[in-house]
């Protein structure tokens, strides 16, 4: 069958150039947030989560 | 290193050796930039010290082989058990460690080349990554190798598990690749599409995942520079999917038939003191190294084992018990306790390439590592016998077949109100279901030391050596 030929991680590599540019966003309002802490002179406190999660 | 290569053939970078009861590592001369790098970088110590890696030594190599560039003894593992043999608990902390792994390999500028469950075991509670030759150099603007493998084989089962129950754990073993995405997204519930993580990582990347390309569209793609991720564009992604696992914290359950046994299903408080005094008494006895505790239910006598043992592994059917007795083990912060699923019906066998990448349920818990040691059947020969339509002597091989030395079994005879109730709505004789007639069985393995009656029931207790301990029985 035809479909055997595709190889399977292109589609998966096309997907993530997408995702590249909706992590451009994402990094975008990140480093906006990040300024706006370090204006306001709040040092970021640690998550609760990750502290609940550590998988210790 | 003449022989067959099972454990590690997808592996360029190095290869996995069992030599006389030991595992050996073989470090490639093609991996040797990216080893030395990970080794002088702090990468290995920094994931060591978390617990997220297991340890090993450099050994002097003094084979011929000049493709060989290190000999590395790792940690001994004594037993590990598989992925589709995981409670949704075990695959979370999986995932998370995968996760944080990649996240500290990234900030010393490596990543991890492959995303298997199957490169991990559980140590002391904590999920420990034992493949040392997985780490390659990130590349800024190249994409993650490793993601499609990510989201169908970590990703796809703890989403799968997280929305419609624990079971889906077990489908691993249907397809070891991982579950295709466009199948795994048909599966997964309509609110999953309002999951971010779920909605980028699996739905809309089961649209792409099998994109017919020609040559031309992939010429054309190569040619874009950034196609991939910067490392601060990665360590968003994983810390987009960290936050969505750690927040996804029980599986949808949809099985409670076990949970709350002893609490309000037992007979009677004496015959759980009773029974919880002879096994001690017998484990302080035989004084095994294991106790492998078949049946386990939500671990109560698994955990008086633990007291006594060295190591403790439990097998027990319904996933909501492993569940429940992980989540003792994190709790209580028990190291020497490790929980499987596993149906005594059902056991695993080897599989995987020729049969022989994987191992059976008997054959790792063969190992000369545990031994000796003590089955521990409480309570299950009803439940195979009558349920799982195990003969007797079926049942006696089955004991036998882990190979230990010891053999401690609770009867529960025909009037007791458990059995009846197993046996009502069959319509079979079930005459020779009697004490007599399994003691008979397994006496062809076995040879009796003790039966005890256990006060506040009928049922009884039965302590037994194996005739031939040590000796393979598979």
């Amino acid at each position: 069958m035809f479909i055997l030929y595709i190889d399977p991680g292109t589609g998966s590599l096309l997907f993530q150039a997408l995702l590249s540019g909706f992590l451009t966003i994402v990094v975008f309002f990140k480093r906006i947030m990040a300024f706006i802490k370090l204006k306001l002179g709040s040092s970021k406190e640690t998550d609760k989560e990750d502290q609940e999660h550590d998988p210790s | 290193m003449t022989q067959a290569n099972y454990i590690s053939y997808k592996d360029t970078a190095a290869r996995v050796v069992l030599e006389e009861g030991v595992y050996y590592r073989y470090i490639f001369n093609e991996y040797k930039k990216e080893y030395d790098a990970f080794m002088q970088s702090g990468l290995y110590e920094a994931l060591k010290a978390k617990g997220y890696l297991i340890s090993h030594e450099e050994l002097n190599y003094e084979g011929n082989d000049a493709t060989v560039y290190k000999l590395l003894l790792p940690e001994q593992i004594h037993f590990q058990s598989y992925p589709f043999c995981w409670s949704y608990t075990q695959w979370r902390k999986a995932i998370i460690t995968y996760l944080e792994i990649n996240k500290i390999a990234l900030s010393y500028g490596m990543i991890l080349k492959d995303a298997t469950p199957f490169n991990f075991f559980f140590k002391e509670g904590r999920a420990v990554l034992l493949d040392t030759s997985s780490f390659e150099f990130f590349k800024e603007g190249t994409p993650w190798l490793a993601y499609k493998q990510f989201c169908a084989e970590f990703l796809s089962p703890i989403a799968l598990m997280h929305y419609n129950g624990q079971i889906w754990s077990g489908m691993v073993k249907a397809n070891l690749k991982g579950l295709p995405l466009n199948f795994v997204s048909k599966q997964l519930p309509i609110k999953s599409w309002f999951n971010l993580t779920c909605l980028l990582h699996i739905h809309m990347h089961a649209k792409y995942a099998n994109t017919e390309v020609t040559v031309q569209q992939e010429n054309t793609r190569k040619s874009k520079v950034q196609e991939g991720f910067t490392k601060e564009k990665l360590l968003s992604l994983v810390d987009m999917i960290l936050s969505t696992v750690k927040k996804w914290k029980q599986a949808y359950n949809v099985n409670k038939q076990w949970q709350g046994y002893y609490e309000h299903d037992i007979e009677s408080p004496i015959y759980l003191n009773q029974k919880e005094e002879i096994i001690k008494k017998w484990l302080s006895d035989a004084k095994p190294k294991t106790v492998i505790d078949l049946g386990a239910n939500t671990g109560r006598f698994s955990f008086l084992a633990a007291k006594e043992v060295e190591q403790v592994i439990a097998l027990e059917s319904d996933y909501n018990c492993v569940d429940a007795i992980e989540n003792t083990i994190n709790k209580g912060r028990l190291k020497n306790i490790t929980v499987m699923q596993m149906d005594l019906a059902e056991t695993t066998p080897n599989f995987g390439a020729l049969e022989k990448e994987y191992r059976s349920i008997f054959q790792r818990l063969s190992n000369s590592h545990l031994s000796p040691s003590l089955v521990m059947g409480l309570a299950i020969v009803h439940h195979l016998h009558i349920t799982n339509f195990l003969s007797f002597a079926h049942i006696a091989e089955l004991f036998a077949r882990f190979n230990s030395k010891y053999l401690i079994v609770e009867f529960v005879p025909i009037e007791d109100s458990k059995v009846q109730l197993l046996i009502k709505n069959k319509q079979k004789d079930f005459s020779s279901y009697t004490q007599e007639n399994f003691t008979a069985a397994l006496l062809k393995y076995f040879k009796l030391i003790e039966v005890k009656k256990i006060q506040g029931s009928k049922r009884e207790l039965l302590f037994l050596e194996n005739i031939e301990s040590g000796e393979n029985v598979n």
